[in-house]
């Protein structure tokens, strides 16, 4: 490394890094505490930044020691002395013998105290008990003799502690251990003691003689103006330091998936078609010849409703029709579709009853009755309701993806083909296609989707049956689909519970990640 | 959806030589099933309730027999053998309860205890779906030795007749049966319209069985019995039919020879004009059905000749396929009773040909697409709030009156009611979004604040559901000032400068609310404020500052301001392009 490169880290070096380098460039090293004082910093934080800053450099070590420091904890026995060197000094006060209740109303020791003093005078052999009749009574040994005015070793090591704490390695274990023995006498901790010192390329920085120039946190106006930023140096930030994540205004995540699948239908040339909420089981159901004893149209999974206002059987801009004859007609005997038809009475009555839409497919529906000319390509993504309490996997209303195309050539292959490419565009590259059910398709087709292992069910569709289509004018199969939104959306936000989407945490919405 | 439970060595016996339960697993999704779970010697396959054939183990080895090489001979081997000589009299009082009554017999079932059980499944399965829980269809299987022809269907007093029915000690009458027996408790509601119950009696005037009940202990079905007799009640005649057959076809799988039995019903209704005198039942025979190939081409984008719809077909049950001009015409299994329009069997050739062999091809008509303009609407909304620095919500449109009137200080409005609600919480759909947000804010108090919330959200008024556009702001400093301004940003952003009023709705504290009103339109109002409505002017949108009232109750203990702006109008209204 040349002197001009070791200048130059001198002078790229932060005004806290420059006061570090120089507080220690005539040391061999510095304590921590010590290099504080001597570099003039007020924070420990400042110099410890600093110091990590220069050794990230190579200019730097820090040497870590832990000591383990030792503490009086209560205060008690440097005050008044040990509880048996208390009764020690009665009992030489005494010739040597006195009764426990004697010892007591000296005052010197309380009950507690008397019992852990005739403990350690028995383990330091300084007196021994003795019973009279009633009363006993402590009687002096040699060794207590000779021990009184004597200071043990557990005695000065507490008077040491009294003045400040020691580090563990420099006192006896043995003592240390009696002590600890002792309830609340003694407390540790372990401190780190830290150590800088400069490398050799510190030193050599240093030797090149370091400027101090004033340090600034933030470019101000003034600054500015009067031309003083050419001469401070700008305090340089840790890119790890914490910066708050402003929220703002967002999106809620399923609008964006909402978005795409609605941008997808639009390049590929579907119009966007809508409905009401409210519907009549006529079209909800019986339109789409749904058998009226048929298990879905079992009050359990349908929200019925009284309306102020009735809702009209015929709404049509375009045409003329009978519903209610038309679909009696269907269900009863195929109506002219060359079906069968259920063969079961049909009642005005149920069809009549206002219902919350169990799908949007009633929407397809009523817009093929009021277009029956092909070609034909609307979508919907619109909300259903259906009969569920509120639960991780369930919601009494959710999104539909609904589509349907008509066009000459229009067929299964074709309905094959544009799912895939549906689910290809959301980001999916493996689709199945299984036999599925519905009242109102045949062929009816489940489509899966291979997602994290496993294959998921998220859509079905078909082609209306005639009993559904022929009545409304439209002779070209009519492929269908009613695709679930918030299990994809689930899937593409990575969520476990769909009332995350309803019944948002807001800090969820200001922090989930845009998909 | 039904799940079916299978021991994997019965299925596999059924299903015969070559069999592999691992190919079966990854096979049987395409003919619609989804496998549930796998192990511990066992499998459960839910089937679609279109196919109740498929309810039972011996169903679905037959499909998979079929589906794997199909069986030229089968059509010959499920058919009746003979008459069982056996009469069953239908008498005139079941004609108003339970009319319909079907009966067969099958000798020398293998009636072993996979048989036994599986048996009982599939008529448990069968009267959950087909059967509506037993009001359209009941199914009684009985041992005919213990028995003595010929049978009676009548009707009796609910005291008129006890018996011993199955797993109880003594005789009951009827109206102990439906008042204490566990079935008569879970089923008496399909006879509670009526007076007199029906019964199945032999020559002894013993029970057989209490229709859609519980049958008599006398003739349970024990493993080692070998000749079954079956009763199918119910109200509708295809769904009898189709339940006794596909019991039928299943003892059969079982080894069972099929017999029928004569069924006479008296001259009254709705035997008359069904055309139903004497009957020997079962109905079990393979029906004809027509197709056009070119119409199954067309329907599945596939040009398909004979063969290969002969092929796809057979490996479906179908059987005798022939042409006939331009027409195939085929025979239907007797278990089969989807087969409503040939659209059914265009079906089956997809299945039978198996959907992974379409490759799909895409739409080639040119079309012009576009998207309705109130979603054009919502969305330049959506970029104004957020620009404003608020975050969208999404909230459930159900809603209750509670929220809608008290908490919005609305007298009356509107609310569609909900007939069967499941919850307090959800009883109508609301006409304002405000009461979701407020309690969205309440849901979220803990969180830090301010907390600036909208929605495009979709309401109901009356019969017709519509789309507002809704906020709350949430923070120490919302005021009428902070929330006109807002109204102000969307206005002018808008290019829009309505006339401002004072606003008397409910949720606002008085004096410190407005509302934006524009020229009122042709016809009466249909919005989302009519409390707002003058004789000049129509509200597009209010605002103000929400009501202490309303925030001590949901816990908010921060000003909230709020504005509701009516989307459908304001759609009407900008004419421009956005």
């Amino acid at each position: 490394m040349t002197r001009k490169e070791k200048k130059d880290i001198g002078d790229e070096l932060s005004l806290n890094e420059k006061k570090l380098v120089m507080a220690l460039s005539d040391e061999i090293s510095l304590r921590l505490d010590k290099a504080m004082r001597k570099g003039g910093f007020s924070k420990e934080v400042e110099i410890m930044n600093a110091a990590s800053w220069l050794r990230s450099k190579g200019l730097l070590l820090i040497h870590e020691s832990v000591r383990r420091m030792i503490a009086l904890g209560h205060r008690s026995y440097a005050v008044q002395g040990l509880p048996e060197r208390r009764v020690l000094e009665i009992l030489g006060r005494s010739e040597g013998v006195a009764s426990l209740s004697e010892i007591v109303s000296s005052g010197k020791v309380n009950r507690a105290e008397l019992n852990i003093a005739i403990g350690w005078l028995n383990r330091k052999r300084w007196a021994k008990v003795r019973k009279e009749g009633e009363e006993t009574y402590l009687v002096i040994t040699e060794a207590g003799k000779k021990a009184i005015g004597v200071k043990g070793e557990d005695e000065r090591l507490i008077e040491a502690l009294s003045r400040s704490e020691i580090e563990g390695s420099e006192i006896d274990p043995a003592v240390l251990k009696d002590l600890k023995g002792r309830k609340d006498v003694i407390t540790e901790r372990e401190i780190v003691e830290r150590r800088l010192e400069l490398t050799d390329l510190g030193k050599e920085v240093a030797s090149m003689g370091i400027e101090l120039k004033r340090e600034v946190t933030q470019l101000t106006p003034e600054l500015l103006k009067d031309g003083r930023w050419s001469k401070v140096d700008f305090r340089r930030y840790d890119v790890n330091a914490l910066a708050p994540i402003p929220s703002g205004g967002r999106p809620h995540p399923l609008t964006r998936i909402i978005e795409r699948v609605r941008r997808i239908f639009l390049d590929m040339g579907f119009t966007e078609i809508t409905g009401n909420y409210a519907e009549l089981e006529l079209w909800n159901m019986d339109a789409l010849f749904i058998p009226q004893d048929h298990p879905a149209r079992e009050m359990q999974d349908t929200f019925y409703l009284e309306l102020g206002r009735p809702l009209a059987p015929m709404e049509f801009n375009s045409k003329e029709m009978d519903p209610i004859g038309t679909f009696r007609e269907v269900h009863e005997r195929g109506g002219g579709t060359g079906s069968k038809g259920w063969g079961y009475a049909w009642s005005e009555d149920k069809a009549m009853k206002p219902i919350l839409r169990t799908h949007t497919t009633v929407s397809t529906i009523r817009y093929l009755y009021d277009h029956p000319e092909p070609p034909l390509k609307v979508f919907s993504i619109e909300k259903v309701f259906r009969n569920e309490s509120i639960d991780a996997h369930h919601l009494p209303e959710f999104y539909q993806i609904e589509g349907v195309l008509v066009e000459k050539g229009a067929s299964f292959d074709m309905l094959v083909g544009l799912l895939k490419e549906f689910y290809r565009r959301m980001g999916f590259e493996r689709i199945r296609m299984r036999p599925g059910y519905f009242p109102y398709t045949e062929p009816s087709m489940e489509v899966d989707v291979f997602y994290e292992g496993r294959w998921m069910e998220l859509g079905g569709s078909g082609i209306f049956r005639p009993e559904v289509t022929l009545p409304t004018g439209v002779e070209q199969p009519v492929l269908a689909w009613g695709l679930g939104l918030e299990r994809l959306a689930m899937m593409v936000l990575g969520i476990s519970d769909i009332r995350d989407l309803y019944l948002s945490d807001v800090d969820w919405l200001r922090s989930v990640a845009v998909r | 959806m039904p799940v079916i439970n299978m021991d994997i060595e019965d299925l596999s016996r059924l299903c015969g030589d070559g069999f592999s339960i691992d190919e079966f697993a990854s096979e049987i999704p395409m003919i619609g099933a989804t496998v549930e779970k796998m192990g511990g010697g066992e499998i459960s396959v839910e089937f679609f309730p279109n196919r109740p054939d498929l309810f039972g183990v011996e169903g679905i080895a037959r499909a998979y027999r079929d589906l794997k090489s199909p069986d030229t001979t089968s059509k010959g081997r499920y058919a009746i053998t003979g008459d069982s000589g056996i009469v069953l009299d239908v008498m005139k009082g079941v004609s108003t309860i339970r009319p319909i009554i079907g009966a067969a017999v099958v000798k020398g079932v293998d009636n072993d205890e996979s048989a036994l059980l599986s048996i009982m499944n599939l008529q448990e399965k069968l009267h959950i779906t087909l059967g509506r829980k037993r009001a359209k269809v009941a199914i009684g299987i009985h041992d005919l030795t213990t028995v003595e022809p010929p049978f009676a269907y009548d009707s009796y007093e609910p005291s008129g007749i006890s018996f011993q029915p199955l797993g109880k000690e003594g005789e009951w009458d009827l109206e102990r049966i439906l008042e204490e027996h566990e079935k008569g408790t879970a089923y008496a509601w399909t006879l509670q319209e009526h007076e007199r119950y029906p019964v199945i009696t032999d020559a002894r005037g013993r029970v057989l069985s209490f229709p859609p009940i519980i049958n008599g202990e006398l003739t349970r079905l024990r493993t080692g019995k070998r000749d079954i007799f079956i009763d199918v009640t119910g109200t509708d005649r295809n769904a009898v039919s189709l339940a006794l057959n596909i019991v039928c076809s299943q003892l059969m799988d079982r080894g069972g020879a099929l017999f029928s039995v004569e069924v006479r019903y008296p001259p009254v209704e709705p035997y008359l004009s069904g055309g139903m005198g004497a009957i020997s039942w079962p109905e079990y025979s393979w029906t004809r059905a027509e197709l056009d190939p070119r119409y199954a081409s067309g329907w599945l984008g596939r040009e398909l000749d004979q063969e290969e719809i002969s092929k796809a077909l057979m490996r479906m049950g179908f059987r005798d396929i022939e042409r006939h001009g331009d027409m195939i015409s085929c025979s239907v299994p007797p278990w089969r009773a989807d087969i409503l329009h040939e659209a059914d069997i265009v079906e089956d050739i997809a299945i039978g040909l198996g959907f992974s062999s379409f490759p799909g091809s895409l739409p080639t008509e040119h079309t012009t697409a576009s998207e309705r303009s109130i979603t054009t609407l919502s969305r330049v909304l959506r970029e104004i709030m957020i620009g404003l620095g608020f975050l969208e919500a999404r909230t459930i449109s159900l809603s209750n009156e509670s929220d809608q009137l008290e908490m919005m200080g609305r007298e009356h409005c509107p609310l569609p009611l909900i007939i069967n609600p499941i919850t307090t919480e959800h009883t109508t759909v609301r006409m304002s979004a405000i009461p979701s947000l407020l309690r969205l804010l309440s849901m979220n108090r803990h969180r830090d604040q301010p907390q600036r919330l909208f929605e495009v959200a979709d309401v109901m008024v009356g019969n017709r559901s519509m789309k507002v556009l809704t906020l709350v702001s949430e923070d120490i400093k919302a005021s009428f000032t902070e929330i006109k301004g807002i109204a102000r940003r969307l206005l002018s952003d808008l290019d829009m400068d309505p006339l401002l009023l004072p606003s008397s709705m409910g949720c606002y504290i008085r004096g410190r609310s407005g509302a934006y009103m524009v020229a009122k339109g042709d016809g009466g109002y249909s919005g989302p404020f009519p409390e707002l409505v003058t004789d000049e002017a129509w509200p597009l949108l209010h605002f103000g500052e929400v009501r202490p009232a309303v925030l001590t109750d949901l816990q908010l203990a921060t000003p909230v301001s709020a504005l509701e702006m009516d989307l459908k109008l304001l759609d009407t209204i900008t004419d421009r392009a956005l």
